[in-house]
């Protein structure tokens, strides 16, 4: 059989994923979606990430909520969601039987809300764990990024981590000036793993309106365009952790569409990855991605997945 | 929701059936025998493209669908160039379409520029089941009118033309014909509309249903992320029977929606 000596299992702060592929928060919906286009498996997924929610429904942003860019889209759904007590109560029951771990995605707009939705999350028995989205705006300080800065961040990790005892990943912005301090902050508070890049922020304009394209005017810059970006930032947490005595998995998530853009990652620290924007224009990309690592890693002459993590060879200089 | 397929749909023909309009039959049977009237197709183009284009069916023929294709940017550009042989990927059927309502006596389907396109599929369904269907047009000028009156005269559908400039039929808007049409009582009662094409037309064919007493069903369009209801990009603001608003989604919930869910002034 192809590929039966080869190992691909990872583990994410004690949760052990067949795989190293996830699927992105806000790419899936919760897990019912791309089950419906034929040869799609849920199963052969290594972990699902759900829509990041909060405590109360939100509407979400006017429309246009999404619009391309070249190798890009730039989105600002405005975390449409029907609140954490509607999506344990209708969208848990269905993934009763998936055998990919399931990753809840958690918002908010104050400190309160992130801890809230994180203990209601703690209690639900199909939650493997929880990824805490600090690129929110956070209402109390005038609408700063709480991944923007290191107190604000320490503060919801912390605050989280007194809530619940699943694994805590905490998902980073690129919006900042160094975003390995935040990582600093975040493992130091409790996060288990972390996940990185966020989306990176940007905007279109129509020119015959002369008006932004997007209803909310800016929005997340996500696909292809972003992956260099994506790539080096993970590179420089992975090195940053290991240099303090921090080390943590990282996830790695940033314009990944093949086995070859996952591998970059993987030799740049990250531990997994995630895929989004690919799955909209190739439903099909994560089983093409899995077939593709176990290939590059018979060519590459590895049987595990876990040698190749951080395995970047150095050109010297820096 | 029956099941998606992403097929290599294989071009058969492309012509050019109005200015900046192309008719392309694509061959792909999983695709096309699950084809109804008001879905939609998802079609990668290429080039400088990352995201699919959303598609409505036009006509499906044995295991090929036809879809209209309006010209106005990379991705329509670049599928315009396709030739006979050429290969795309294609999702679908996706979406909720046209219902044919039990009981229905007349038909008007009301068709706006390359919203005309799913009216071919939707005739010949309602001609199927032998309700007496009506088909008004409209369009800038002739010469952008993407199909043939002619050839939903031949199925039993009377039809009319409205032009905003230019000869060719009825000065002005389409839904000039949809007002006439419903107060001459040329139809009976029971009529149900369907309409396709630009927000503005919608709107206003929308509040002559109302005004009328006509039970409308509308195509919407918005711009897609996924085109399977992942994302929520699509949102269409609707109104709850009791009261108040929620979102659906244009992709999965729709494309067609019943008009009077539909909250009209979410968006000029």
């Amino acid at each position: 059989m192809p590929g039966s000596n080869l190992n691909l299992k990872v583990k994410i702060a004690g949760l052990e994923l067949r795989n190293p592929l996830i699927v992105a928060s806000g790419t899936f919906g919760w897990g019912e979606v791309f089950e419906k286009v034929q040869g799609f498996d849920n199963n052969m997924l290594g972990a699902i990430v759900l829509k990041g929610t909060t405590l109360q429904p939100r509407k979400g942003n006017p429309v246009p909520r999404l619009v391309e860019t070249p190798s890009g889209i730039i989105n600002s759904i405005g975390l449409e969601n029907p609140g954490v007590d509607a999506v344990i109560r209708d969208h848990l029951p269905g993934l009763t039987r998936c055998r990919a771990k399931v990753i809840a995605n958690v918002a908010g707009s104050t400190v309160e809300e992130y801890a809230e939705v994180a203990a209601r999350f703690d209690k639900a028995d199909r939650i493997d764990a929880v990824e805490i989205n600090i690129s929110c705006p956070n209402v109390k300080e005038g609408g700063a990024l709480f991944g923007a800065s290191v107190e604000m961040a320490d503060e919801v990790i912390s605050a989280v981590r007194e809530r619940t005892r699943k694994p805590i990943i905490a998902k980073l912005s690129p919006n900042v000036t160094a975003i390995t301090e935040i990582a600093d902050a975040c493992v130091r508070a409790g996060a288990d793993a972390l996940s990185l890049i966020n989306t990176v922020q940007a905007m279109a304009i129509d020119v015959r309106t002369r008006r932004p394209v997007l209803g909310n005017n800016i929005g997340g810059l996500s696909g292809p365009a972003i992956k260099p970006i994506a790539l080096l930032k993970v590179h420089q947490t992975y090195r940053h952790l290991r240099q303090m005595g921090l080390e943590v998995p990282i996830i790695g998530i940033g314009g990944i569409a093949c086995a070859r853009d996952a591998m970059e990652f993987i030799l740049a620290g990250a531990t997994a990855f995630q895929v989004g924007t690919a799955l909209f224009v190739n439903p099909m990309v994560c089983s093409e991605i899995l077939d593709g690592l176990r290939v590059l890693m018979r060519e590459m002459g590895e049987n595990d997945i876990n040698s190749l993590v951080g395995a970047l060879k150095s050109n010297g200089g820096e | 929701m029956s099941i998606i397929v992403d097929e290599l749909a294989i071009v058969e023909s492309s012509e050019c059936v109005a200015e900046g309009h192309r008719r392309i039959r694509f061959r792909s049977p999983r695709i096309a025998r699950r084809a109804a009237p008001g879905q939609f197709v998802n079609i990668r183009c290429g080039g400088q493209t990352l995201l699919r284009r959303p598609f409505s069916f036009s006509r499906v023929v044995g295991g090929s669908f036809e879809v209209l294709v309006r010209v106005i940017g990379e991705g329509t550009r670049r599928l315009a160039e396709r030739k006979p042989g050429d290969q795309v990927w294609a999702l679908g059927p996706l979406g909720h379409g046209f219902e044919i309502v039990r009981g229905t006596r007349c038909a008007v389907m009301v068709g706006g520029g390359c919203g005309i396109g799913p009216m071919e599929i939707l005739g010949e369904a309602l001609r199927r089941k032998r309700i007496e269907t009506i088909a008004l047009f409209g369009c800038q000028n002739r010469r952008t009118l993407p199909i043939s009156p002619a050839d939903f005269e031949r199925r039993g559908i009377a039809t009319q033309v409205a032009v905003m400039e230019g000869r060719g039929g009825h000065r002005g808007p389409v839904t000039d014909l949809l007002e006439e049409c419903l107060a001459s009582g040329e139809n009976p009662d029971g009529a149900v509309l369907y309409a396709c094409g630009p927000w503005g037309m919608l709107k206003k064919t929308a509040e002559i249903a109302a005004r009328r007493g006509a039970r409308c069903q509308v195509l919407l369009e918005e711009m897609m992320g996924c085109g399977l209801g992942a994302c929520m990009s699509c949102a269409c603001e609707t109104v709850l029977p009791g009261g108040g608003v929620a979102n659906k989604k244009v992709c999965t919930d729709g494309p067609m929606f019943w008009a009077d869910q539909v909250n009209w002034n979410a968006r000029k």
